[in-house]
């Protein structure tokens, strides 16, 4: 990308400038830095307060943990530029993954047959999200407000509010919760698979550039004759199809499920997107800054775990961590005026 | 350091990525003149404006506020030492009175609660002083823009302004209301405060201000004084040397018809029976004051807000619009006049800025962008249309404002319509961009394209149309050829009640 702009600039007087930036400086100037740079600082920061930090089973560690939430992040990133918000994320992982339970255990159902169908389940109902918010014009907040509590309450009504112990075939579990080779998490490659499709489908293709647009000016976007309202449909379904793949994920490492599972992911999720560098405001973010945003984000708590740091202090660190990250991070690319 | 200036730019320059802004810009306002300053876009008026507001911070040189060095880090620090910008949109809150509007920064108070009274005798008081009569109790959501910018201007004395930056003031007033403000200027001046005059038409420039301030490039051209100068060196300090406009003769075939619209009506826009043909290769200019319904006929046609009732028909051909999608592909084009709302995605590149209509098209199998065929398509428009810019990955909203105008155009040119819609295609776009866009304009008909030209400028208007509609209150009113017509005769129509 960066290559045209220097042949193009070639032409103008304007230009050698450009050309000339230095490698490093572009690398300040890219909006992930603010948080590339938190992350190696609390990385710095527990590899030499703890010992257990840097090692192997540890990063592995991290990635697994990290990687529920962080294929939810990729999914918010696409919602939150296009300036909307989705709350009920973690409901709809618990119904997705309570669904394919009952339809496992209860009737028997082929599993992935049952994770098909909770996979389109995710997308149902994302798209009852998306249709009332897009086509009733309301706040997304309150929209998704709202179907948090009735997607969790779907879940206790279908699951009678109790919980599932799930025995998969290995064929199913080694794709979708296994340790491979003992070692690494099957999440974690899902968490990173998440991360390339959404890299490319944000980065390379006419539908990111289509969310960029409908972020940046919905009504200059509408005139341009982008079909906003269905850029931001499609992104509901999205996450709701995400969500219920982060679920049935979870379920399969876990091996069971329990009717109020994912409560508050929304919280964490939203968090990271932001701390990746993502605007509230719409237009802004990438998948580079919010894979960062979620790793940070994992980091901090599990090298808290390991200092020994109580579970009561944990919430309060990340919480003020993640103030400082944002400040610093949106400090760091800062227009100059 | 003379006594009599009350603000001196010494060697000012600011850089915004590759592009220099202004490079060593020096030269002084005199207290209690009116000071002109002129320049093509991108010449830099809006940095040093936004510099001397506080907006932005400068990269070298030195302000001088009374003959001492003064650093204005923020828009307060501006305020504090007495500059005031009037900008051409107005930050006002709809929501609230003009009393309260004025008194916003510091309200009088009584005890803890505000004494909205006597901020509001203050307010009369203060417009009286710029021979104005008002209600202080009006909200500024129900203003005319005329009387918003007032409120500004009341809004700067009641801070005690010294000096007051008026950015492109007269762009949305019609000619009554220009007469106006240009009573309350003198009356400032002759209370001591000392104006900046920022537009774009040479006549208001020659009529009002003492002396002007030239830039082009962002360096100072000259400062002179306005009596002893004149509108066509003015234009020559502005452009440099460039070839006059040359009108072509009209290729319009009217045996062709393009685009036939029949009893078109749309009572939330306020449109009513419009009838009007378009014919090939032509270009069709639309006159009227402002509210007369030119835009809003414009978005009506593009499906923004399709029509209650009445036909459309594309080459003869009944054709149902209802969303600009629709309307792209039945081979409409429409460039808003709200570049910066409407227009532009400031977060977004010069080539994303440009291929935004077609970027379905330029993709490889599937929806992937095919970014060499992009970058060809965004470089051959930045090479066709001039575009000043350091790379096609240059954020837009770093480019001047004419230079955001053809990145605008070239989205619709790459998306190659049938018919064209300008909606106001050259304000507050400076002489040289002007002549650049006439130039397209007539390119774009000799490629076979027809065009619809939406302009408050009539001069302008009639001298690139073929033929010219007249609209007012909502409906066309009468039609003119281009040679026929003249200003009187237009406005006559456009007046009528």
């Amino acid at each position: 990308m960066r290559s045209t702009s220097g042949k193009i600039a070639a032409e103008g007087p304007a230009a050698q400038a450009t050309g000339a930036v230095p490698i490093y400086r572009r690398l300040f100037q890219r909006q992930e830095f603010g948080v590339f740079l938190v992350l190696v600082l609390i990385s710095v920061f527990f590899s030499v307060s703890t010992t257990t930090f840097l090692t192997m089973p540890n990063m592995l560690n991290v990635l697994r943990q990290v990687s529920i939430n962080g294929i939810i992040v990729m999914a918010m990133t696409f919602v939150i530029i296009t300036r909307d918000i989705d709350l009920s994320i973690g409901s709809t992982f618990a119904l997705v993954s309570m669904s394919v339970a009952i339809l496992f255990n209860t009737h028997g159902m082929n599993i992935w047959l049952a994770s098909l169908i909770g996979l389109i389940l995710g997308g149902l109902l994302g798209l009852i999200n998306g249709i009332i918010t897009v086509k009733g014009q309301l706040p997304p907040f309150i929209v998704t407000l709202a179907s948090m509590m009735i997607y969790r309450g779907m879940a206790l009504v279908v699951s009678g509010g109790v919980p599932a112990a799930v025995r998969l075939p290995d064929s199913f579990f080694m794709l979708t919760g296994a340790r491979l080779w003992g070692r690494i998490p099957v999440p974690s490659l899902w968490f990173l698979g998440a991360t390339i499709v959404a890299g490319f489908v944000l980065h390379k293709t006419s539908y990111g550039f289509k969310v960029y647009a409908v972020g940046g000016s919905a009504e200059a976007a509408r005139l341009a004759g982008i079909n906003t309202d269905r850029v931001r449909i499609t992104n509901f379904v999205i996450i709701g199809v995400i969500s219920g793949l982060a679920g049935i994920i979870s379920m399969s490492y876990l091996s069971s499920v329990t009717p109020t599972v994912g409560q508050g992911i929304e919280t964490q999720v939203i968090a990271a997107t932001v701390l990746g560098g993502t605007s509230m405001l719409g237009g802004v973010g990438t998948i580079l800054g919010s894979m960062l945003g979620a790793l940070v984000l994992g980091i901090i708590r599990n090298g808290l775990v390991l200092m020994g740091t109580s579970a009561y202090w944990i919430e309060l660190i990340t919480g003020v961590v993640l103030v400082l990250a944002v400040l610093v991070s949106s400090y760091s690319h800062r227009e100059k005026r | 350091m003379s006594e009599t200036e009350i603000l001196r730019y010494q060697g000012i320059s600011k850089r915004f990525g590759g592009v220099n802004a202004l490079s060593d810009v020096s030269f002084a306002v005199n207290r209690g003149e009116i000071h002109g300053l002129v320049g093509e876009n991108g010449a830099g008026k809006s940095t040093l404006i936004k510099i001397t507001g506080g907006i932005y911070r400068k990269d070298t040189g030195q302000v001088f506020w009374n003959g001492s060095p003064v650093d204005v880090a923020s828009p307060i620090d501006a305020q504090n030492l007495g500059i005031s910008i009037v900008h051409q949109e107005i930050p006002l809150c709809n929501n609230l009175t003009i009393a309260q509007n004025v008194f916003m920064g510091s309200l009088i108070t009584k005890g803890f609660t505000p004494d909205w009274p006597a901020m509001e005798e203050r307010t009369v008081e203060l417009f009286r002083q710029i021979g104005q009569k008002v209600n202080p109790r009006q909200k500024v959501g129900e203003l005319s823009v005329a009387m918003r910018q007032l409120t500004a201007i009341v809004q700067a004395l009641r801070s005690k302004s010294q000096f007051i930056i008026m950015d492109e003031p007269t762009a949305a007033l019609t000619p009554g209301e220009v007469e106006t403000l240009f009573e309350v200027l003198l009356r400032l001046k002759a209370e001591g405060t000392t104006i900046m005059f920022v537009s774009h038409i040479l006549s208001e420039i020659m009529a009002i201000t003492d002396r002007v301030t030239v830039l082009r490039n962002g360096r100072h051209v000259s400062t002179v004084n306005t009596e002893d100068t004149s509108i066509p060196e003015i234009i020559s300090m502005m452009v440099g040397d460039i070839p006059p406009p040359v009108h072509k003769a009209s290729v319009a075939k009217r045996d062709d018809v393009v685009l036939e619209v029949k009893n078109l009506n749309k009572e939330l826009l306020g449109l009513k029976d419009i009838t009007f043909r378009l014919y090939r290769q032509e270009i069709l200019g639309v006159a009227g004051i402002q509210g007369a319904g030119r835009t809003e006929l414009a978005t009506c046609l593009f499906g923004l807000y399709p029509p209650d009732s009445g036909t459309i028909e594309v080459e003869g051909k009944a054709v149902t619009i209802t969303n600009p999608r629709t309307a792209i592909e039945e081979g409409l084009g429409y460039l808003t006049e709200d570049r910066r709302h409407l227009g532009i995605f400031s977060d977004m590149n010069i080539w994303q800025n440009a291929t935004a209509v077609i970027i379905d098209d330029l993709t490889k199998p599937g929806t992937v962008l095919d970014r060499k065929e992009i970058d060809e398509v965004a470089s051959r428009s930045v090479k066709d249309l001039r575009i000043r810019t350091s790379g096609l990955e240059q954020k837009i909203r770093y480019l001047s404002g004419g230079n955001q105008q053809k990145v605008m155009l070239a989205r619709w040119l790459n998306a190659k319509p049938k018919i064209l819609i300008l909606d106001e295609p050259t304000r507050g776009v400076d002489v040289g961009a002007k002549a650049e866009i006439r130039r397209v304009i007539q390119e774009l008909v000799s490629q076979g394209i027809s065009v619809i030209v939406i302009s408050s400028d009539l001069e302008e208007l009639l001298n690139i149309s073929d033929r010219v509609l007249v609209m007012a209150n909502g409906t066309i009113k009468g039609e003119y050829l281009a040679h026929e017509a003249t200003t009187d005769k237009v406005m006559a129509l456009a007046t009528l009640k």
